[in-house]
């Protein structure tokens, strides 16, 4: 093959090891926020207020300018409010201004419905997505990571027991912030998996030559085994990372281990010994292929595994512990982003410190005066009281608005 | 696009235009009603080109270029080095290799790339006449210069392996034309670039 990551523009942003500070955030027509204007210090600012004010959209507005999609699979539609006025086309536009060592970044998300374009399968209108860095369009894979963010919400446990397909998504939105040529080889393999996966259905009705398998074949496992070792070499790193935390958080004798389980029996030595596993792998699944019309072996059908002490976290874990894992997971993820790119991302904290005694809340609470910024929201300001947080800024969210 | 309302002739020529590629809804209607306001020798001339084009314009027998001669002007071009062929998606991709000035071989027209979700196998492209060409032996390098996006990479892919055993050196062009963009509207400086720098393929 030829050197295909030529064609791959040159996406490394300038070295710069110093935090992304946010120090405004705009947003219009969000969820329930109609208008916000909102300046932020670094360090640690505290949004309280109670449940369903609009604390955790601030936050998961802040996510998606650090990964260009929303933290849920759930449509993205929802995130645009729906008070808008009769007649006006229904959008939402969500604006940071970033201090990057001095230089100001600017990142906008603007999501607005199709006016008249055509309704997408499921009959809903479709969502146009614009992104811009400093005003100037981007794609998703120059865009995503300008700013990281890590996000800890009540929702993490699910992370432990729920599909394959959610940890996988959370894992490639985490990595590809840290990892753009990562980005660039995922949205590539969902491409070509599109194209095998349809011409295998041709092949099974007759409509095409066994003699274009071979190509596809070729493309799927070039592009599969690089993201497969990139997979691979990031969960080593955050698995030692997350054993180590756990242990700090719990005290605990029982290692916490995060396992890579891909669809097939994965080599050490990078990407050429990957890429002959992988080769094997699409002709022992030929037959099933044929019959199926789709791709069975491959990274997406990655997943990855919880285990503590030796045992499967998903199926014997209770609630505290599921907690404690996706808390060491994602302190890990944190570590993860800072020693790839040498930046410490934001740390936003959804309501996840009420979850936590006062022991491990004082240990997560530790991490986040470490970093450079972290926006952290309670529906209890007074437990936060004598911790910490009693230098953050604190502001009061009530009906989508700061008081 | 809802133009019920227009008269019948109107919204035929509406309908037409709107078939086109790159023409939508909107443009087609302002195309249509440009039209009505034109010149009547004005319309008149476009009808008679697009008539004209249609019964004098074909695929040269050699390479698949749009010609109205048999061979083509490059084919027939006796300075030409005719043990280079490079291999293009479409006619105008011709039309921006030639503006460099840089490529004295031939062409080949595939038209179009490989894309199973469009229903687009190789039977539909015009690879088995490139193979053809090939085995005369008188193609010593053979150059893909399809487009570098994913359609494009599976079509060079998947005529390397069709020729590989035949004595013909097989290079790709690579660097400077960024991902996911068109020959077509690839700059003369960066596709002057792309020939210069052609990789072999192994
Ligand atoms: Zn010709």
């Amino acid at each position: 093959m030829w050197p295909c990551r030529s064609f791959a523009p040159p996406s490394a942003p300038a070295p710069y090891n110093g935090p992304v500070l946010l120090r405004r955030l705009s947003l219009e027509n969000f969820r329930n926020i109609a208008s916000l204007d909102l300046p932020f210090a670094p360090g640690r600012t505290v949004l309280h207020g109670r449940n369903a004010q609009g604390k955790t959209n601030l936050l998961e507005a802040v996510h998606l300018l650090a990964a260009a999609k929303s933290i849920r699979a759930e449509h993205e539609r929802d995130l645009i409010a729906w008070n808008v006025l009769a007649g006006e086309i229904p959008y939402t536009r969500i604006r940071g201004d970033f201090d990057r060592g001095g230089t100001p970044l600017r990142l906008e998300v603007f999501l607005q419905l199709e006016p008249d374009g055509d309704a997408s399968q499921d009959g809903e209108p479709r969502l146009a997505k614009r992104l811009r860095v400093n005003g100037a369009p981007r794609r998703a894979a120059d865009f995503v990571g300008e700013m990281q963010a890590v996000l800890f919400e009540p929702q993490d446990i699910e992370l432990v027991y729920g599909s394959p397909s959610s940890r996988r998504r959370h894992l490639d939105m985490t990595l590809s912030q840290a990892d753009r040529p990562l980005l660039h080889d995922l949205q590539r393999y969902q491409r070509i998996l599109t194209q095998r996966n349809h011409l295998l259905k041709s092949l099974r009705e007759g409509r095409a030559s066994p003699a274009e398998l071979p190509t596809w074949d070729d493309i799927l496992i070039e592009s599969g085994a690089a993201i497969i070792a990139a997979r691979a070499a990031a969960l080593a790193s955050l698995d030692a990372s997350a054993a180590r935390l756990h242990a700090q958080l719990t005290a605990g004798t029982e290692r916490l281990r995060l396992l890579y389980a891909p669809s097939f029996p994965v080599p050490e030595g990078g990407a050429a010994h990957i890429a002959v596993a992988f080769r094997q792998a699409l002709a022992a699944t030929a037959a099933r292929e044929r019959l199926f019309g789709a791709t069975i072996a491959g990274p997406h059908r990655d997943d990855f595994a919880f285990q503590l002490g030796g045992v499967s976290l998903a199926a014997f874990g209770s609630r505290g512990q599921h907690r404690l894992a996706t808390v060491a997971l994602k302190l890990a993820e944190a570590e993860y982003m800072t020693q790839r790119t040498g930046t410490q991302p934001t740390l936003l904290l959804d309501d996840i410190l009420s979850e936590l005694d006062a022991d491990r809340r004082g240990f997560l609470l530790e991490r986040v005066a470490d970093s450079p910024q972290a926006l952290i929201t309670t529906a209890d300001l007074p437990s936060l009281q004598g911790t910490l947080l009693r230098d953050a800024a604190v502001l009061e969210i009530v009906a989508g608005a700061v008081r | 696009m809802d133009h019920q309302h227009a008269a019948a002739p109107l919204a035929r020529l509406i309908d037409e235009l709107h078939r086109l590629p790159g023409v939508g809804p909107k443009t087609a209607q302002r195309l249509a009603y440009h039209l009505v306001r034109a010149p009547k020798e004005e319309v008149q001339s476009l009808a008679e080109a697009l008539s004209a084009m249609k019964e004098q314009v074909f695929f040269c027998s050699q390479c698949h270029n749009l010609t109205d001669v048999e061979p083509c002007a490059i084919c027939g071009d006796g300075q030409r080095d005719r043990s280079t062929v490079c291999v293009v998606e479409q006619a105008l991709d011709i039309l921006a290799l030639e503006r460099t000035r840089r490529y004295k071989g031939l062409y080949h027209v595939l038209h179009g790339a490989i894309s199973p979700m469009n229903g687009v196998g190789p039977g539909d492209l015009t690879i088995a006449a490139l193979e053809g060409r090939l085995r005369t032996g008188a193609v010593k390098e053979l150059i893909l210069a399809t487009n570098p996006n994913l359609e494009g990479e599976a079509t060079a892919t998947y005529i390397q392996r069709q020729v590989r055993g035949l004595p013909v050196a097989v290079t790709r062009l690579a660097r400077g034309l960024p991902s996911g963009a068109d020959l077509e509207y690839a700059d003369e400086v960066t596709l002057a670039r792309a020939i210069e720098g052609r990789q072999v393929m192994s």
